[in-house]
């Protein structure tokens, strides 16, 4: 019985990720903006991988290989926001025109509240 | 420190037996004088993730809510390419002070989907937000909340 629920669990978790992975790729060609298909991305860099971890998890039940995938998703969580933060870093300091693709709003410059409202 | 090391060993070890608990209490000992000689790590700092753990925890929980939500969020625009979405690269300063918390909040912002720091110069973030509404009250949000207590408490 626990066998079971386990099993149902990890499946669960397993095709939620999954899905999340094809909304994933599907706004890759759906955004026509590099930072845009990033944020894409960033659902399954975040989210989709671990729900599948978590489903794997479950598969392997109370074991240290479910630890080592907690360890995985720690430095996943850890390592993966540096490299978005690299590569957006390089597009918003190489495009020239990036006023073009996006609005740029400076909330430092004496007026306070909602970037949003402005 | 030290514990993380030890669950790190016991962990790729695979097995728990005496000899593997011997060793990696040996090694992480090691490593942790190596670390607290050189990497200006101590046991004072030890002693304060022990007091700041529920808070720590509480950020953790934030996070991971937040994340949930903002994947809801993304995933609207991105199968409804009805709803028209506004991207906006968005600067702001927020009170934090340690650089610690800086990088813990740029980091956060950019796993929350919706939204990813650029950069982060003496204080001042640059965040790109898929949608002006994931950019609303980004300065004063509840990560930047919590870790204000954080540092209250660590300082």
């Amino acid at each position: 019985m626990t066998e079971t629920i386990r099993f149902l669990l990890g499946t669960a978790f397993i095709l939620c990720g999954l899905a999340i992975f094809i909304i994933e790729i599907f706004g890759n060609y759906h955004f026509g903006y590099v930072l845009n298909r990033m944020q894409a991305a960033a659902i399954g860099d975040s989210f989709g991988i671990v729900l599948c971890l978590v489903g794997m998890m479950f598969y392997f039940g109370w074991a240290l290989a479910g630890l080592k995938l907690l360890f995985v998703e720690i430095f996943l969580w850890c390592s993966s926001p540096v490299s978005s933060h690299l590569v957006a870093k390089l597009e918003a300091e190489t495009n020239e025109h990036l006023d073009r693709e996006v609005k740029i709003r400076d909330l430092t410059e004496g007026e306070e509240g909602d970037p949003c409202k402005r | 420190m030290f514990f993380f090391l030890f669950a790190l060993w016991i962990v790729f070890n695979g097995r728990v037996t005496a000899e593997t608990v011997l060793l990696g209490l040996l090694f992480a000992a090691a490593i942790f004088t190596f670390a607290c000689r050189f990497l200006d790590y101590s046991l004072a700092k030890e002693k304060k993730i022990f007091i700041l753990a529920p808070l720590l925890l509480r950020y953790l929980g934030v996070l991971i809510a937040e994340i949930v939500k903002s994947t809801f969020t993304a995933c609207r625009f991105i199968l409804s390419p009805s709803l028209p979405h506004d991207p906006l690269i968005c600067k702001f300063r927020t009170p934090l002070k340690s650089e610690a918390a800086l990088a813990c909040l740029a980091n956060s912002i950019t796993l929350t989907p919706g939204t990813i720091t650029i950069s982060l110069d003496d204080g001042l973030f640059t965040v790109h937000c898929l949608d002006k509404s994931m950019a609303e009250g980004i300065a004063d949000s509840r990560f930047v909340q919590l870790l204000q207590r954080i540092e209250e408490v660590a300082l």
